[in-house]
């Protein structure tokens, strides 16, 4: 199939109907930049094509000739094919839109038209069926694509499948080896029906035929278990392949993580250290606020110290003046007078006051004992006496309490000096200690906030280095977000664990395979050398072995048929990849089946090293060698080619890759339709590199003179530069 | 009897009432009551009361006595005697600091001319001495007050800086280097 011309109608930014492109049966390139149409024009054809939709939609018209309808309008939104496949043909899907009056609008049904050219005659044809013959879904799958991402096609699982199923003979293999197994089995059937009947070995045989069904199933057991096991572990080796990319980045974020946990934490604790002491409050509440009241203390002190000695000197000053006085009043004696003939007195205690009144009542000294009448001197004596005696009692008296007098009086009756100096005492010793240390640690402390402040500087320095780590580790796994990586660690390991038990399980199941395949052949073995006693019986057998071989050889044939298309895909796939890749490194293809009977697309390098990370435009060179390849294939077995079309697909190409690619693509012999940028620098057309081209060339552009924010201003304009 | 300790504890300070707004308030919750709340407020202190023990060891510092103003509707106290001072903050991580007061008391009579003799002989009245007390104490805070109330003038964040009260009542020690004490400033502003 050869797509001639292509016309798109009011098909979004493609405005009226004429829009129109030819295509040559070699390379058609049609250039474009940024919003110029190039994905709006793969989509009018995506869209043309697929014959799943049955309506259309509003927002498929162009919003320029929208704007201008008025009411009543009817205006055609279409896509044009032309087409060679057997003839020339062509196909049209459209849909109508009507403005109605109340400003809405109606939109028509869609519909599909075709035309065949038979001879010369040019009928018309359903238009669905005409593409679902020519240019099938399938078909579809393995010519259009957009963007880079799409080029594996060997992603989607049934590809391979597919592609073997139509447009390899392995097919037909199917039908003989369904063929050759039902003729084994019926063989096998008739032989062993034989030699049941026969009457030597029949307990034998039957014995032996049930024990072949039983391991019959066990091994078909045991091979659907071993292709379970292989399936999984395929995928696990996907998947962990997929991780692997990440897992260095992934056990690096984890120890960034740890790391930075670490100095978090040390910066909070630092920073709450740092906090730990409010030097306002620490002030009143630690008593800083006395670091300079040591020498106000002194002065207290002192103070309190010297009146408590004045106090007490004035105490003892005071003490003696009235010593002295009591002194006095105990110093005056009284003096003794003389008796009549100069002898002294007795003291005026004796004798006492009780003897001296008795002597006077009696009238009699009864000391000497002589009488003393009334009148007498002796009498007058003792009365005298007796009065001599009674004032000396009462002046005694009175000195006492003199005396008493004197020695209670007090110069201070308060103590209020004493109570300052028992304070000032208590201020002494280990409190005044205390208060000339506070200057000292409020220094200590801000020695210490210094070194812990310098420790957080360090600290916060640290943290920043390891946040710069990360986020250099995020830039350099690509777009892969904290998250994931953080998960994929885990994910790692439960995949390589999982995938661990898994080939552990498939070694013993191949084992056990082996084994029961051993005692199959056995059992068959002995089947076989049973020694039957009809004749029957033996020519039934070799015409089941014979059978048997051809069931066996036809199925192997299939396989290896598989295994050449392959083969000859992969052969082909690297021719187109050295091409392709003109100057630059290329490695080889390999197309390796997979245990679902998929196959992936791998890059080896010519030392059979896999390269697992090839470049972006390795891969889409690689991707699409391949494409050539299946497509250079279906055109061989079927006869017909058909075209690829590409939107975007060299966006990962540098300069001179993209001119290698575009020398190269331009001499191969198949219809490309490639839609790119390339070509475009800074708005303008690289001509150098587009006359180095031979191939049909055209230019896509917005036509000018548009609001910037109004898509009603929007149409893209065709330009054929060649 | 009462010891002139306890007698001056009973007592309450007066203070200018136009450095309730212009100090107090700056700092303390003063008025509103002393809650818990007062951290979140971002109140440097609790009680006005703090404020005012601030500025009397400034102005004893400064050996620096300010006559209280004669007019007796200007000047206001707390209501809430010295002996309870330092006796409430134990809540917030704040610790009690009772000796203070003793400090206070003792700077007071170290300060004050007073004749304890006079007292003790019983020619005085305790009530006379502890008025001269209350007297140097109203004065010594009433000149803190006022160079609070200057520096905030000057500028207003003077105070702002966590270390800034300190600051100044180092600045009263003898040999500080108070180019360590800038340093270390910077570098916590930095944080």
């Amino acid at each position: 199939m050869i797509i001639k011309e292509i016309k798109i109608k009011n098909f979004r930014s493609y405005y009226g109907d004429n829009n129109r492109f030819e295509f040559s049966d070699g390379l058609t390139v049609i250039i474009g930049d940024n919003g110029d149409g190039k994905t709006t024009f793969f989509e009018a054809l995506q869209w043309l094509l697929d014959t799943t939709k049955d309506r259309g939609l509003m927002e498929q018209m162009s919003e320029m000739r929208r704007s201008q309808m008025e009411v009543g309008d009817v205006e055609e939104i279409s896509v044009y094919m032309k087409f060679d496949h057997d003839g020339e043909k062509s196909v049209e899907k459209s849909f109508t839109i009507e403005k109605l009056e109340n400003g809405s609008f109606k939109i028509g049904q869609l519909v599909y038209r075709g035309y065949e050219t038979n001879g010369i005659e040019r009928e018309a044809v359903n238009g669905k069926a005409l593409i679902e013959r020519c240019y099938d879904a399938f078909i579809q799958k393995f010519s259009m694509f957009k963007g880079e991402s799409e080029l594996n096609v060997f992603e989607n699982k049934t590809a391979l499948k597919d592609l073997v199923d139509k447009f390899s003979d392995i097919r037909k293999f199917d039908e003989l080896v369904e063929i050759t197994s039902n003729f084994e089995e019926k063989a096998n059937k008739a032989y062993l029906q034989e030699m049941r009947s026969d009457k030597r070995v029949a307990q034998r045989a039957r014995e032996l035929e049930s024990d072949i069904s039983r391991v019959g199933t066990e091994i078909s057991i045991t091979r659907k278990d071993i292709k379970e096991k292989r399936d999984s572990i395929d995928t696990y080796n996907k998947t962990l392949s997929q991780l692997e990319d990440n897992q260095e980045a992934s056990q690096r974020y984890r120890d960034i993580k740890e790391r930075l946990k670490t100095q978090e934490d040390k910066r909070n604790k630092l920073m709450a250290q740092i906090g730990a002491v409010n030097y306002n409050h620490a002030l009143l509440d630690r008593m800083w606020i006395l670091a300079p009241f040591s020498p106000t203390l002194k002065i207290f002190q002192e103070k309190i110290s010297a009146l408590s000695k004045t106090k007490r000197a004035m105490d003892r000053e005071f003490e003696r003046t009235k010593a002295i006085e009591v002194g006095k009043l105990e110093a005056a004696k009284e003096m003794l007078g003389a008796l009549s003939n100069g002898a002294t007195e007795l003291p005026w205690y004796l004798p006492n006051q009780e003897t001296m009144e008795e002597m006077i009542h009696d009238h009699i000294c009864k000391v000497c004992g002589r009488e003393a009448p009334e009148d007498s001197d002796a009498y007058a004596f003792m009365v005298h006496k007796l009065e001599e005696y009674r004032r000396h009692t009462e002046a005694k008296l009175q000195k006492e309490s003199q005396k008493k007098e004197i020695e209670e009086q007090e110069l201070f009756p308060h103590d209020f000096i004493e109570q300052l100096h028992n304070m000032s005492v208590s201020m002494s010793g280990t409190q005044e200690a205390a208060v000339a240390s506070y200057a000292q640690e409020i220094a200590d402390r801000q020695g210490l906030v210094a070194r812990f402040q310098d420790d957080l500087k360090k600290t916060i320095q640290k943290i920043q280095d390891i946040v710069d780590e990360k986020t250099r580790l995020l830039i350099q796994s690509g777009n892969i977000s904290e998250s994931v990586l953080d998960k994929q660690f885990d994910d790692i390991k439960g995949l390589y664990t999982s995938h661990e038990r898994a080939s552990v399980r498939l070694s013993e199941l191949e084992t056990e395979l082996k084994y029961q395949e051993k005692r199959m052949a056995d059992l068959k073995k002995e089947l076989d050398e049973l020694d039957p006693e009809s004749s029957q019986v033996k020519v039934m057998r070799e015409v089941h072995t014979a059978l048997e071989e051809i069931s066996k050889a036809f199925s192997q044939a299939k396989k290896d048929n598989l295994q050449r298309f392959l083969l000859e895909m992969e052969e082909k796939a690297n021719e187109y990849m050295v091409r392709l890749s003109a100057n630059d490194f290329h490695g080889e293809v390999r197309l390796i089946q997979t245990a679902n009977d998929s196959t992936e697309i791998k890059l080896l390098s010519s030392n059979g090293t896999e390269i697992k990370k090839p470049s972006g435009s390795q891969k889409t060179v690689m991707y699409i060698s391949v494409l050539f390849a299946i497509s250079d294939f279906t055109q061989e077995k079927r006869d017909e080619d058909y075209p690829l079309i590409f939107d975007a697909a060299t966006s990962s190409f540098g300069d001179s890759k993209e001119e290698d690619f575009y020398n190269v693509i331009d001499k191969i012999q198949k219809q490309c339709i490639i839609v790119t940028k390339d070509f475009i620098e800074k708005g303008k057309l690289d001509e150098d590199a587009i006359n180095g081209l031979t191939c049909s060339v055209y230019r896509i552009k917005k036509a000018p003179n548009f609001d910037q924010s109004n898509m009603a201003t929007i149409r893209t304009l065709i330009e054929k530069i060649r | 009897m009462e010891s002139l300790y306890e007698l001056w504890g009973k007592r309450n300070p007066q203070w200018e009432e136009k450095y309730q707004d212009s100090v107090i308030s700056v700092f303390a919750d003063y008025g509103k009551g002393v809650n818990k709340y007062n951290e979140v407020k971002g109140k440097t202190f609790g009680a006005g009361y703090e404020v005012f023990i601030l500025a009397f060891f400034i102005g004893l510092y400064s050996d620096q006595k300010k006559p209280l103003i004669e007019d007796a509707s200007k000047v206001k106290q707390f209501g809430w005697a010295i002996s309870n001072w330092g006796t409430q903050e134990s809540r917030l991580g704040r610790t009690q600091y009772l000796r203070l007061r003793e400090y206070m008391f003792a700077a007071l009579v170290a300060k004050t001319d007073i004749d304890l003799i006079a007292l003790d002989k019983g020619d005085i009245k305790p009530s006379k001495i502890v008025d001269q007390l209350m007297d140097t104490m109203e004065q010594y805070a009433n000149f803190g007050f006022d160079f609070i109330k200057e520096k905030l003038e000057d500028d207003p964040n003077y105070f702002f800086k966590d270390t800034a009260f300190l600051r100044v009542f180092l600045s009263f020690l003898p040999n500080t280097s108070q180019d360590s004490l800038e340093e270390d400033e910077d570098e916590l502003e930095e944080l």
